[in-house]
C-alpha cells in the first residue's frame, strides 16, 4: 500500500498510549500532567527547568494535503 | 514508535508520547484553489473546490482534536478560505487559533487568541511556554471583505508579549507565516524571542537560521515533513536564556564553504571574462556553455552582481561564527534545541485507523491536486 498519509496518519502512530488532552481555553495556562500543589511550591523558582527535556512535534503549511506529495 | 523510514523517532519514547503538537499556519488551503472567487460570482467549479477545501479544513481539525493539537497558526492562504469560513473551523477545535496580529479592521479586537500559554511538569520540573502566531502583512484580497486587519509583526507583539510574562511565559515560541526579514526584524527588536518555527518561505533545511537572537526553524511544505523538535533545559540562567542549537554552528560553517566556493567561482569567471578571445584560459566557461565552441556572452554585470551576492552571504556567514563562539555547541550549562524535520516517505507506517478515514473521505471528496 502506497498511500501516504501525512501529518495526521503520523500523529495517530504517535497517539499510541497517549493520554486524551486537555481541552484547552485562549490564553489560559494548559496543564501537560497533572501534579500536586506542594510539588510546584517545592520547585526553585530559578531552576525549576533545569534538566527537563520535553518535545515539540509541528506541521507547516500543508495547505489542505491529506497526503504529502513528493 | 516507527514513523518515517522504519526508523524510530530521534530521542526517548516519553518525550514523544508527551509531546506538544503545534501546526504553524496555512494549513487549510492551497491558495490557487480559491484565489480570484472571493468577492466574485461563484462559478460551480470554484463552489466544488471550497466545499472541498472546507470539508478537508473540518477533517483536519476533527483530527487535530483528536489528536491533542495545542495551537494553530493562521497563514495568508488560510485566510482566503474567508472569515466566516475561519470562525466556523474555530468554533469546530478544541484547541486555539493563535494569531497575534490578526484583528478585527474595525474594533481592532483579535480575531482568535494572541497566544497560548502551555504548562509543562515532568515530577520536579517545571517550565512554562508562550506560543505566538505571526504573519507577515502583505495584501489579500479577502482581508477588506472580510474586515481584517494584519498588525505589523513588531506592534502587535509588544502588547502580547508583555501580558504573557505578566503571567508568568518564560520561553518564547512564535509560529510562524512570517517572511525571513520579518523575523530577523522581530527577533531584533524582542530579544525575549527564542525560537521561530515555520516560516513564509516552506523551507526543508532542519538547519536554524538566525533571526535576530533567536533560532529560527523551517515548516516544510504540503505534508513533506514534519518537525521534530527537542528542548533541553540547563541554562543558568534559566528558560528564558537562548537557545543553542548544536547542529548550528556546522551548518553555519557549510554556509561559509558554499559562500566562498561561489565567490572564488565568480571572481574566476571575472578574471576570464576580461581576457582576449582565443587565450587559453577562454576554456574556462560558465555552466551551461561548455562546448558550444563560442566565447560566453554573459554579460560581466550578471558576474559582478552574482559575486557581491556570494559576497554578502560569505560576510554573514563569518560574522555568525564570530558571534558564536568556540565552545557555545558543547557545553553542558545552557539551553538547547534540536530539530529533525522528517520525511514523510512512502515507506512511512499508516495508521490502520485513519488510512481508513482518509479513504472514506476521499472517496466523497476527492484531491483535487494530486501528485503536486
Amino acid at each position: 500500500m502506497r498511500m501516504l498519509l501525512g501529518f495526521i496518519a503520523v500523529l495517530g502512530v504517535i497517539a499510541c498510549g497517549r493520554s486524551e488532552a486537555p481541552a484547552t481555553t485562549d490564553e489560559t495556562a494548559v496543564q501537560l500532567a497533572p501534579v500536586a500543589a506542594a510539588d510546584l511550591a517545592a520547585a526553585p523558582i530559578v531552576s525549576a527547568a533545569s534538566g527537563l527535556e520535553i518535545g515539540i512535534i509541528y506541521a507547516g503549511n500543508m495547505m489542505g494535503k491529506l497526503e504529502p506529495c513528493g | 514508535m516507527p514513523v518515517a523510514d522504519g526508523k524510530p523517532l530521534p530521542g526517548a519514547a516519553n518525550v514523544w508520547r508527551d509531546a506538544i503538537l503545534l501546526d504553524t499556519g496555512d494549513c487549510f488551503s492551497d491558495v490557487g484553489q480559491l484565489q480570484g472567487e472571493r468577492g466574485a460570482a461563484v462559478s460551480p467549479l470554484a463552489a466544488l473546490a471550497k466545499a472541498n477545501t472546507m470539508a478537508t479544513a473540518e477533517l483536519l481539525v476533527d483530527r487535530y482534536n483528536a489528536e491533542g493539537v495545542r495551537a494553530q497558526n493562521i497563514g495568508e492562504r488560510d485566510l482566503a478560505l474567508g472569515r466566516a469560513a475561519l470562525e466556523s473551523l474555530k468554533a469546530r477545535a478544541k484547541y486555539p487559533f493563535v494569531t497575534t496580529n490578526l484583528v478585527d479592521a474595525g474594533s481592532g479586537k483579535p480575531l482568535f487568541s494572541r497566544f497560548v500559554l502551555v504548562d509543562v511538569v515532568r515530577a520536579d520540573k517545571h517550565v512554562k511556554l508562550a506560543i505566538f502566531g505571526l504573519m507577515s502583512n502583505r495584501p489579500a484580497p479577502s482581508l477588506e471583505v472580510d474586515k481584517l486587519k494584519i498588525l505589523p509583526p513588531i506592534e502587535a507583539l509588544k502588547g502580547a508579549l508583555a501580558d504573557a510574562k505578566a503571567q508568568g511565559a518564560e520561553v518564547i515560541i512564535v509560529l510562524s507565516q512570517l517572511l525571513a526579514r520579518d523575523e530577523a526584524a522581530v527577533g531584533e527588536a524582542y530579544p525575549e524571542v527564542q525560537l521561530f518555527l515555520g516560516g513564509d518561505f516552506m523551507g526543508m533545511s532542519p538547519d536554524a537560521e538566525l533571526a535576530g537572537r533567536a533560532l529560527s526553524f523551517a515548516g516544510s511544505q504540503k505534508g513533506k515533513h514534519l518537525g521534530f523538535m527537542t528542548l533541553k533545559f540547563g541554562a543558568p540562567a534559566g528558560a528564558s536564556a537562548p537557545f543553542i542549537d548544536p547542529k548550528h554552528k556546522a551548518s553555519i560553517e557549510r554556509k561559509r564553504a558554499d559562500a566562498q566556493r561561489r565567490v572564488d567561482t565568480y571572481q574566476k569567471l571575472i578574471t576570464e571574462a576580461g581576457k582576449p578571445p582565443g587565450s587559453p584560459s577562454a576554456a574556462v566557461a560558465p555552466p551551461g556553455t561548455q562546448g558550444s565552441g563560442e566565447r560566453p556572452k554573459v554579460p560581466l554585470e550578471v558576474y559582478e552582481r552574482q559575486l557581491a551576492s556570494a559576497k554578502a552571504e560569505l560576510q554573514l556567514a563569518l560574522d555568525a561564527v564570530a558571534a558564536m563562539g568556540p565552545s557555545d555547541a558543547d557545553a553542558d550549562g545552557i539551553n538547547k534545541v534540536s530539530l529533525e524535520l522528517l520525511p514523510l516517505s512512502r515507506d512511512v507506517v499508516d495508521d490502520p485507523t485513519v488510512k481508513a478515514l482518509i479513504e472514506a473521505f476521499r472517496k466523497k471528496w476527492p484531491d483535487l491536486t494530486p501528485g503536486h
